[in-house]
């Protein structure tokens, strides 16, 4: 990214190769629409080359699913005509060794950790996350008590954490 | 609630996933910035809970080369053409790249402009920072995405048939053969003229174009076709590619001619 910010088309290029299937996917998962998916993916990028700045440190492959999970909440928002602050922005994510250490992540892995979680934890992590629901509408959604969603998601990503851990030390 | 109990972790939890509503929301994004046990706790989840969104990366199904060398091509040309405008200083780039004579770098430049507007946002773009220069930053990418809507409203009716354009365009096997001001393409058994910085017709006048069939001693006419208002046209041919030896284009009266009536703007063998 630091060539990125000096403007570098290579090394943008370079990162549009190895992160667009995953701009996309998301894009495509939570928008269910191929077309806008597409759309969402230049969107995503054009704003990695027009404002690189907004990526400090860490985890760049972390930092551009969160964008791109909120910008197709918004989209989403904007289709339902939905209040945008539903949810609420979240804080800056300082950068840490796990990120780089995470950076080294394939989809793969993830999956593969995802799926070991049961499914009680899982469900509700994939729903905040794709579906853009507070977890008051997973409760609901998944007919469990608030306070039992809510130590769900917690437990959930402490046992994803120590997967992924698992996977990047092999 | 006590800050470091049980339900005050989980709601950190929560948090991190981007699940807490505005209500909860703010009262926890307050104590982790001041509070590092917290933080920490913040961090180690929200790592994690980012991660999640790999699940989705697209397969090969899902995306497929053709669809994703289309949507590279837009980006890149988009890209490309901003990196290579001078940057005189409180002049957006792309904006000037938007205003210049390469029509094609325009034109997919200012659809992408609208995108680009609609999604750059103060809550992105500050998503790591909060200090004074970032907020210029902000400032400043958010002042240059408002000019770049502003520059390409009108562009975005003309994005889908640009979006179809450059599939024919980027099509395994397609074949491109440069002509003066552009180049003519055969794909999937289509041909496509597409040039730049082609004058208006006089008055009365047509651009016309022309298909030699192979073996044929004559010229037949094909389209008649007028630019854009920025020079642009892109027409594709109504007879198949196959069989066809050479396309032409030449200026003819308004409704075009069974035969050329004047000298041919270009004759381009497809070979």
């Amino acid at each position: 990214m630091a060539r990125v910010r000096e403007r570098d088309v290579a090394a943008f290029e370079s990162i549009y190769d190895g992160y667009h299937r995953l701009v996309h996917g998301i894009a495509l998962k939570m928008l269910q629409d191929a077309m806008a998916a597409e759309d969402l993916t230049q969107a995503v990028f054009l704003k990695v080359w027009s404002s690189p700045e907004a990526f400090d440190s860490g985890n760049f492959g972390a930092w551009i699913a969160r964008v791109t999970r909120n910008r197709s909440l918004d989209m989403l928002r904007s289709r339902a005509l939905r209040v945008e602050s539903d949810i609420s922005a979240d804080i800056p994510l300082e950068g840490s060794l796990d990120d780089m250490v995470f950076a080294t992540l394939d989809a793969e892995s993830v999956r593969t950790a995802l799926a070991s979680l049961p499914d009680d934890q899982r469900k509700p992590i994939e729903l905040g996350f794709f579906g853009g629901v507070t977890h008051e509408e997973i409760a609901r959604r998944t007919a469990t008590p608030l306070g039992t969603v809510k130590t769900r998601i917690r437990a959930g990503l402490r046992k994803l954490r120590l997967q992924l851990e698992t996977s990047v030390v092999g | 609630m006590n800050r470091h109990d049980d339900a005050f972790s989980e709601s950190i939890a929560v948090f991190a996933l981007g699940a807490l509503p505005e209500s909860e929301a703010s009262a926890v994004a307050a104590h982790v910035r001041t509070c590092a046990e917290c933080r920490a706790e913040y961090d180690d989840l929200r790592g994690v809970a980012d991660l999640v969104g790999y699940q989705a990366e697209s397969s090969r199904s899902e995306l497929d080369e053709l669809a994703a060398a289309r949507m590279k091509l837009r980006i890149m040309r988009v890209v490309r053409a901003d990196a290579e405008a001078p940057a005189p200083a409180g002049i957006p780039t792309v904006e000037r790249v938007a205003a210049s004579k390469r029509p094609w770098f325009a034109y997919g430049l200012a659809a992408a402009a609208v995108l680009v507007a609609a999604f750059v946002s103060v809550d992105d773009v500050g998503l790591r920072s909060h200090d004074a220069s970032q907020t210029q930053n902000v400032a400043t990418a958010n002042d240059r995405a408002a000019q770049l809507a502003a520059a390409s409203a009108a562009a975005e009716t003309q994005r889908r048939s640009l979006e179809r354009e450059l599939a024919l365009v980027v099509a395994p096997g397609s074949k491109h053969f440069a002509v003066p001001r552009g180049e003519v393409i055969e794909s999937n058994g289509r041909l496509v003229i597409a040039l730049t910085g082609v004058a208006a017709p006089p008055n009365g006048k047509t651009y016309q174009a022309w298909t030699l069939a192979r073996g044929a001693k004559s010229v037949a006419p094909s389209i008649t076709f007028a630019p854009d208002a920025s020079g642009r046209a892109v027409v594709e041919l109504p007879e198949s590619a196959a069989g066809i030896a050479a396309v032409a284009v030449s200026v003819e009266p308004a409704g075009g001619s069974k035969a050329p009536t004047s000298k041919a703007d270009f004759v381009r063998a497809l070979t």
